[in-house]
């Protein structure tokens, strides 16, 4: 009996060592670090490398924490955490999506670092309509954001899809990631022209452009709505969409939108009206829309979001087939923004009748090119050609399959069988493999999007500059691309991706640098190593 | 240990009954060489704390070297390299540590919770008994998953959590099993014996029904270990993983599953390999000194 | 059998259902994190809208009471990741999937396994004997998601004989089942190993032998009956441990069945989803223990209503 106590005092001793309780704090050295990543086997990996790249380098003990995107986020809004992974992709083409991200008010800034000349900066650069001068002035910003670094930028996203180019058109890969659905058509070579198979990889949250935020709904929303302009793959210019033309006035703070004479999938005509309930809705703080922002510049919107205005003073209006909008400065990128899935219509009548329920199959109702005919929740949603879209000529497929298969090597393997045509996203390992083998179906582009680490700013040792220098100087992007992701990706010298619209020329240097990593650390105060 | 009515359990003989057999010998041999492979894994640490700058624990993992090239089999790596380019044959050794804790520690949680309970129910008898059984039946038909689910998505992520959720697996069988032991041990003659001479419960429950437990318990501890090894795999397969988790059988196995396109053979071949045999070769034992222990089943 | 018996049987189930819904109720309520983080920061006000919409700013004791009312009306509430939909919705396209699978699993698992052990019981003691017995531990040794990728793999694309990802009818389920059940097989059979093994060897069967009765027909109606009491009280937890089973076995075959709401409710505490998913599966799992009781005592009437805790 008593041997067996023993046995167990001694087991519980080694869990205790193990588990690292009873350690002693050294005030001197760098505390264990945690780098927090949502769940993915991409992201871990780099959680890895950079982990490893801490100890080599700071001889800092840095612990990647993985956990589900609610508590992840919980953490990132409550700012409880050390280091965490982030990334975004760009909602329009324009620097301003990345760098607004960095300001004081963002709810997306989550660092805790604020900068009153920052702020300002990009504030002036809101309403700057001389394009020379917006770029000076992200330039300046962008300086002050590398000098601080609240952030370490690593490398800028790409969009791997597959797809057969003898069998299918209508794809052009862009920095968007976007496809444009309606475009569609099969070529010869496939048994059944009318309709293709489409991966998805997860289930969409929602098909209400008031809720979607998420970029697998947003693919399938493209499908079934349609708003007043069109991103058009080629030119990477916004097209006329529903509405057929648009003035712009001087101060480049009124559009005024003619629209084209269109029906809703059930015949009822589309009018200007529709536009203005469905953006309402969205500002509508009751509806609780996560972009209502993307509304913010139209004048006043935010203040009716906030509740400091009534919604006759936001500024959008119907002139008879007539479209006006006024917005609170100048926004460049604003004919980008009405291709968004926010800014999408939503029919009045059928929102109001069956509440939550109005994007279900049966009660659907929709402008785009196609409409929702079946939608078998983790299994596949079904996209069937809509007869009253306003040009049902451009409509080449019948069908559109929209398979839901989370798992990507079986996406792959359904891809390679012939049973899916059009894959979005191939996992590293595949890509790897593929790479050496000439595939020609395999299409890579660069993404506006970027991956980069964030720091907690509130919390030290990362209140200190030096010390986030430190950190950046231990991590080296190249590294990473190289042969961590090592699927094209490009490391980032900047925080905004090359191919925005309106960027400046700002490029930081390589500042990857162990032994200059080491001193600084030291500079700052802190003990490096065991002697 | 004691001689405890009819029966006598010593290690000694024990061990002979495992070597008499083949198939149990193997298994055994197995088992100890693979200790032995977790032994080394210890001395490359300590090794590499040595040489190190960075502040290492011995149960930490920093000694494995990563080349971030996959490759297959090659001279350098008999069983080839991983994702990130770690000899899969070290790793899997790294995962045996991992694994052997876990599933070792699990199993010390189930049979110590379960034996405690059973051995109360069994032996206060009565209306104590009947409720405690009867909450046994109820849990015994909830699924497992989903507790176990339940806590580590909502809970921590810490390695604690891990144990005390494996721990739940097993429990409530070792709890009915050492009730049905307590029970038929209560009235046997020696307790009858010592309860007549005036032994106080205690007394009665340390010096004479444990030991004879010590039997069945011993064979359900080898039993749980590889259910429990397999259970993690699966838990690290639905992405709860914790902290110290990393290399563990379950995870390696997951990456290799997951990252490959049916042509990584390399990377399931020896974990999966070694992981199958270790399995085996923990259920052959506890297979082998249930027939010794408790021959007739309960 | 008397009423008696089944009445408490029956308010047995009631009460257990009771306790387990209480518990994940307030299970879920205090773990950390909460349904309505969102990515994009919500502002206050329609952070407040939110949770007034789904009831969440009245105490916790009056949703939980107005919960329970919801569920005896066979309301499960709305779910708080998936807009627009209800939770019975969602569970009632999921559940039928996960239902099949798991009925294949244990009609497969029962039949070979009881086969197999049969075999054993005649061939004791022989090369095929020890070899099923192996096979049968092979089911222990293997973790499942491996053999059903490899599976898939090997049989799905390089053989084709097998449909691969998603529900594409019934025949997308056979092959998950196989995989799904092979462990079980590997407990029924070693179970039905010992329990008609030491049926076989009792007296009355040498008796029966010994009149000259057909070896079939001891097998089949002496050996089998009576030994199957055991295999009958596994039923239980077998059905349990299947159905957690199932999601693993769902994850790898891109099935729409229930497995993955429940880890993925968690995950993004979707408390009704999480909760609706539980009710479901514990009060399948108490009828058919519920079942197999009955069945239990009618096979057997010699064990009394009054067992306690007797199965093992």
């Amino acid at each position: 009996m008593k041997r067996a106590l023993y046995w167990l005092a001694g087991v519980w001793f080694i869990l205790v060592c193990m588990t690292g309780c009873g350690k002693k704090e050294d005030p001197k050295k760098i505390r264990e670090i945690e780098y927090l990543y949502n769940t993915s086997e991409d992201h871990k990996r780099i959680a890895n490398a950079v982990s490893d790249m801490l100890k080599e380098n700071l001889f800092i003990e840095m612990v990647p924490l993985n956990m589900e995107w609610k508590v992840y986020l919980k953490k990132m809004n409550q700012l409880e955490y050390d280091l965490a992974r982030s990334g975004w992709i760009g909602d329009y083409n324009d620097p301003m999506t990345f760098l607004d991200l960095m300001t004081t008010d963002n709810g997306n800034n989550r660092t805790g670092w604020s900068n009153t000349e920052y702020d300002r900066l990009i504030g002036e650069a809101s309403k700057e309509q001389d394009q020379t001068k917006r770029k000076g002035l992200f330039f300046k910003a962008q300086e002050i954001l590398w000098d601080e670094m609240p952030v370490i930028p690593l490398y800028f996203y790409v969009s791997r899809i597959m797809f057969r180019k003898n069998r299918i058109g209508g794809i052009y890969p862009n920095v968007r990631n976007w496809i444009r659905l309606g475009t569609l058509y099969c070529k010869s070579g496939k048994t059944d022209k009318d309709s293709l198979v489409l991966v998805l990889g997860e289930e969409p949250k929602t098909l209400d452009p008031a809720h979607i935020t998420g970029s697998i709904a947003i693919r399938v929303a493209a499908g079934l709505f349609e708003g007043l302009t069109v991103y058009n793959e080629k030119t990477l210019e916004p097209e006329p969409g529903l509405a057929e033309s648009w003035t712009v006035s001087d101060d480049k703070k009124t559009y005024t939108f003619t629209l084209k004479k269109t029906y809703w999938s059930n015949g009822k005509e589309l009018t200007a009206e529709d536009f203005i309930y469905s953006w309402r809705r969205i500002l509508l703080p009751e509806t609780g829309a996560e972009y209502a922002y993307m509304l913010f510049p139209i004048k006043n919107a935010e203040k009716f979001h906030n509740k400091q205005c009534g919604f006759s003073d936001v500024g959008v209006h119907a002139e008879g087939d007539r479209l006006v909008v006024e917005l609170n400065s100048p926004t460049p990128y604003f004919l980008d923004l009405t291709s968004f899935v926010t800014y999408y219509p939503v029919n009045k009548e059928t929102v109001e009748k069956y509440g939550d329920q109005w994007i279900n199959p049966e009660h659907f109702l929709g402008n785009g090119p196609f409409v929702l005919k079946e939608h078998a929740m983790h299994n596949r949603i079904v996209l069937a050609k809509n007869s009253r879209y306003h040009t049902p000529e451009e409509v080449k497929l019948q069908k559109l399959i929209m398979r839901i298969i989370p798992d990507e090597i079986t996406a792959f393997n359904e891809y390679e069988a012939g049973k899916a045509d059009i894959i979005t996203t191939v996992p590293v390992s595949i890509y790897r493999k593929l790479k050496g083998k000439n595939r020609d179906d395999l299409h890579v582009n660069p993404m506006l999007g970027i991956y980069y680490i964030r720091f907690n700013v509130t919390r030290p040792p990362f209140d200190s500059k030096k010390v986030r220098r430190a950190v950046a100087c231990a991590i080296d992007p190249e590294f990473i691309t190289d042969k961590i992701t090592a699927s094209g990706e490009q490391p980032a010298y900047s925080f905004v991706p090359p191919g925005t619209a309106g960027r400046s020329s700002f490029r930081a240097d390589r500042i990857f640098d162990p032994a200059k990593a080491r001193a600084l650390l030291r500079e700052a105060g802190y003990r490096v190593g065991k002697r | 240990m004691k001689r405890v009515g009819e029966q006598e359990l010593s290690l000694k003989t024990l061990l002979k009954t495992l070597v008499r057999s083949p198939v149990s010998l193997v298994a055994l041999l197995i088992l100890t060489g693979i200790l032995v492979g977790i032994g080394v894994t210890f001395v490359k640490q300590i090794r590499y704390m040595g040489e190190t700058e960075a502040e290492e624990s011995i149960f930490g993992f920093s000694y494995l070297e990563k080349t971030y090239e996959k490759g297959p089999p090659s001279e350098e790596f008999i069983f080839g390299t991983d994702d990130e380019g770690i000899s899969v044959a070290e790793r899997t050794l790294a995962g045996a540590r991992i694994s052997f804790i876990v599933g070792v520690v699990g199993a010390l949680v189930s049979v110590c919770v379960g034996t405690l309970y059973g051995l109360i129910s069994g032996y206060a008898g009565g209306k104590l008994d009947m409720i405690m059984m009867r909450f046994v039946d109820v849990v015994y038909s909830l699924p497992y998953m989903f507790i176990v689910i339940i806590l580590i998505a909502l809970f921590a992520r810490s390695i604690w959590m891990l144990f005390i959720a494996l721990g739940l697996v097993y429990w409530l069988t070792i709890a009915r099993i050492v009730r049905g032991q307590v029970l038929s041990i209560k009235e046997r003659d020696f307790v009858t014996a010592a309860r007549a001479i005036g032994a106080g419960h205690v007394r009665i429950i340390f010096k004479h029904i444990l030991p004879n437990l010590i039997g069945i318990v011993i064979v359900y501890l080898t039993l749980t270990i590889p259910r429990l090894m397999l259970q993690e795999s699966f838990l690290s397969f639905l992405g709860l993983n914790v902290r110290g988790q990393e290399h563990s059988w379950g995870t390696i196995l997951n990456e290799a599953v997951v990252s490959s396109t049916g042509t990584d053979w390399w990377m399931i071949l020896f974990p999966g390999g070694l992981m199958f045999v270790t399995l085996l070769s923990l259920t052959v034992i506890g297979e082998r000194l249930k027939e010794i222990v408790d021959p007739h089943g309960t | 059998m008397k009423p008696g018996f089944i009445a408490r049987k029956l308010l047995y189930l009631l009460i257990t259902s009771f306790i387990i819904i209480t518990v994940s109720f307030f299970l879920m309520r205090f773990s950390p994190g909460s349904p309505f983080t969102s990515e994009k920061a919500l502002s206050e006000e329609a952070l407040k809208n939110q949770m007034e919409q789904y009831g969440y700013d009245k105490p916790l004791c009056v949703q939980y009471v107005l919960y329970l009312q919801n569920i005896v009306q066979g309301n499960l509430g709305p779910s708080l990741s998936y807009r627009g939909r209800t939770v019975a919705g969602i569970i009632g396209e999921a559940a039928p999937y996960s239902f099949a699978l798991g009925i294949i699993a244990l009609i497969l698992s029962y039949s070979s396994g009881i086969v197999i052990s049969m075999i054993c019981i005649i061939k004791r003691d022989t090369w095929l004997d020890y070899s099923l017995l192996f096979f049968a531990l092979l089911g222990l040794g293997i973790p499942g998601f491996l053999l059903a990728k490899v599976a898939l793999f090997v049989l799905g694309y390089v053989l084709e004989i097998v449909p691969t990802a998603g529900y594409e009818g019934f025949s997308s389920l056979l092959l998950p089942g196989i995989i799904l059940s092979l462990p079980y097989i590997a407990y029924i059979t070693r179970m039905g190993r010992k329990s008609f093994g030491d049926e076989y060897s009792r007296d009355y069967i040498r008796t029966a032998y010994a009149a000259g009765i057909p070896e079939k027909r001891i097998l089949f109606t002496q050996v089998l009956k009576n030994g199957f009491l055991p295999l009958l009280t596994f039923m239980g937890p077998a059905a349990a441990a299947l159905m957690t089973g199932t999601v693993v076995i769902e994850k790898v075959f891109a099935l729409p069945g229930l497995g993955k709401y429940f880890v993925y409710g968690a995950l993004n505490r979707d408390h009704f989803l999480v909760m609706g998913v539980v009710v479901l599966y514990s009060s399948m799992l108490l009828i058919f223990n519920f079942v197999v009781d009955i069945m239990y005592h009618v096979i057997d009437p010699r064990i009394s209503a009054e067992s306690e805790g007797g199965r093992t």
